[in-house]
């Protein structure tokens, strides 16, 4: 069995904090060896001649004589450690050396539960963004002595001491249990601008960082290092409808508006037209594409795995922009940023916000629970997810493939879009292959574009598309690493699962499951 | 490049994206079933979503016991007792 240190910070603590840290240290269901208490001499003094500490077997002291193989445990002064969080980190410090967990916060309503922050597994890019891991850290000892000790480490700003610790670690694990409850009734997690500086130019990072104070949000916007030249596939039929007023051929507004707006401008356009295409529409495409156009037709029965594959093997840029026909870019700078992403070679495919014509949130990125959402669908922009999860850049299991920047290399490596889903889930699959092989898959809401898909378009669910996505990834849709196993299923937000109070409507869901077209 | 060299080469790029994919597809097959047994891969149909869709279950489920009959005097007499009391009631059983 592991033995326990844990370490806590007094400054602008009071005595009775401490005194509540210490009754659940005391009713830990393993009694941790050392309480390491810095910041204050006179708190440290107040706490070792409480009658119940000095009853136990707990050394109480500012240091560590020497140090062993015990594992340590930040906890902050004023949090509650969980009876069984000691027993449940122990049976993960095996395998990782870094874990944190869930949290309960405040105890708001006089006779409610208190509110339960659930958390991710482990996404370093949002930890980049903010603290979203929590107070509570429990790390192996080499990695305490590789991110600067226990001394060090205690004083720091609790997103500092993160990223110094996950930098130093190999595997870090998240465990899906409450294990403390925090005396801070704000669940969203905090962010430090320096500790972000800082942790970028220690790994090398080259980008501007700055903060959204009221949101506690890094944003780290790395700088590009070249202009590759960039393919942007845009799948069509030539459809013409109605947008802001105006009756336009929707690929030949999207290709138009990507010219004249984007900051970026090393870009060619493969236009993969159907047969089906009328002479006005293919013309349309002609004039907005201009000289950077090229036209691919495409004359068979409609799959749009197969029409994007066909456009990216008639492509020699090394990136390739996935872009539906009825998209629109916001963000000028939109695929710097994504570009950005793209320059830290673990990721494989970014993706912007998407947002419908009035503003609302088309798709932050997929989450599998079990069914593929698109999440925060259909929700004001003004949103900011549960845990500010919608300010952040951050690890999706997947993307719409309406707006996605790829690898060359790795669209390649994963054998493109599986054309065995002609219309849904082909984005779905491509982003489990991309992860499959290795390779991280961000979203980021800093780039911006519009999709103007219907909002009451019925996804037509094929049930050999939904038989194929659970043969090949059924253990992925049924364990989202970006989920939590404490959430609610079959919705696309990120929800406490509270099912007893909630009406049938609610629990059923309030959109359908996504088809990516 | 000849016309018919460029549609040969797209088809094959086409054709090695596919293979790929497929392998891909494959390896993915093995890990699912032998996660979930060999039943997980057969013909279509072995995986729905609706079929672990627990939540219709949990609905239906929900109002179940709280509107028996025998319970209405007891839910009655709950609900007209002080708030405080209530509260207290309703955390020592959650």
């Amino acid at each position: 069995m592991s033995n326990f240190i844990i370490v806590s910070d007094t400054s602008n603590c009071s005595f009775r904090d401490l005194l509540v840290t210490g009754k659940s240290i005391l009713n830990s269901s393993i009694s941790p060896t050392h309480w390491l208490i810095s910041g204050s001499s006179v708190q440290l003094l107040k706490i070792q001649k409480q009658r119940s500490l000095r009853k136990s077997k707990i050394i109480i002291a500012d240091k560590l004589p020497d140090p062993d193989h015990s594992t340590v445990v930040f906890l902050r002064v004023g949090d509650t450690l969980a009876p069984d969080a000691l027993s449940l980190i122990a049976q993960h410090t095996n395998l990782h050396d870094v874990v944190y967990g869930d949290s309960a916060h405040g105890r708001a309503r006089k006779f409610e539960e208190p509110s339960k922050a659930r958390r991710p597994q482990w996404s370093p890019e949002r930890l980049r963004s903010h603290n979203y891991v929590g107070d509570l850290l429990a790390a192996s000892q080499s990695v305490i002595a590789a991110a600067g000790g226990i001394s060090t480490l205690a004083t720091l700003h609790e997103h500092d001491r993160s990223l110094r610790l996950f930098e130093a670690c190999k595997s870090p694990h998240r465990i899906a249990h409450v294990l403390y409850h925090s005396s801070q009734e704000r669940m969203v997690p905090t962010a430090s601008l320096s500790a972000v500086q800082q942790h970028c130019t220690r790994t090398g990072i080259d980008a501007v960082c700055t903060i959204d104070e009221e949101m506690q949000s890094v944003r780290v916007k790395r700088r590009l290092h070249s202009q590759p030249k960039i393919s942007v596939i845009v799948p069509t039929r030539g459809t013409a409808e109605n947008l802001k007023g105006q009756r336009v051929v929707l690929a030949a507004h999207a290709i138009k508006t990507l010219i004249d707006s984007s900051t970026y401008q090393n870009f060619d356009v493969i236009a993969v037209l159907d047969s089906v295409t009328t002479s006005e529409g293919r013309q349309a495409i002609v004039e907005a594409g201009g000289s950077r156009l090229k036209i691919v037709d495409y004359d068979r029965p409609f799959n749009f795995a197969e029409k994007i594959n066909l456009g990216a093997v008639c492509s020699d840029a090394d990136l390739l922009l996935l872009l539906n026909d009825d998209t629109e870019i916001i963000t000028p700078d939109a695929l710097e940023t994504l570009l950005g992403i793209l320059e830290d070679q673990t990721v494989g495919m970014a993706g912007p916000m998407l947002l419908y014509e009035d503003m609302t949130i088309q798709s932050a990125g997929h989450i599998l629970n079990p069914v593929p959402f698109d999440l925060y669908r259909e929700r004001e922009l003004t949103c900011t997810g549960a845990q500010h999860l919608l300010q952040v850049q951050r690890e999706a299991s997947g993307l719409i493939a309406a707006c996605v920047l790829v690898r060359r290399s790795v669209f390649d490596e994963v054998g493109g879009l599986c054309t065995l889903f002609p219309s849904n889930y082909n984005d779905v699959d491509f982003g489990l292959k991309i992860q499959d092989a290795g390779y991280r898959v961000v979203w980021t809401p800093h780039a911006q574009f519009h999709h103007f898909e219907s909002k009451t378009r019925t996804p037509k669910l094929q049930t050999f598309e939904v038989a194929t996505i659970g043969a090949r990834w059924r253990d992925k849709l049924e364990d989202d690493p970006y989920f939590n196993p404490h959430l609610e299923r079959y919705i696309d937000i990120w929800k406490e699962n509270v099912m007893g109070q909630r009406s049938v409507l609610d629990a059923l869901g309030p959109t359908a499951p996504i088809a990516s077209k | 490049m000849s016309m018919d060299a460029e549609a040969a080469r797209i088809g094959q790029a086409l054709d090695l994206l596919i293979a790929r994919d497929s392998e891909i597809g494959e390896r993915a097959k093995l890990r699912v079933a032998k996660i979930y047994g060999p039943t997980a891969t057969s013909s279509l149909g072995t995986y729905d979503f609706s079929d672990s869709f627990a939540k219709r279950d949990q609905v239906s489920r929900r109002g179940d016991w709280v509107h028996r009959n025998w319970l209405r005097p007891i839910r009655f007499f709950y609900r007209h007792i002080p708030k405080p009391i209530r509260f207290a009631i309703k955390k020592l059983f959650a």
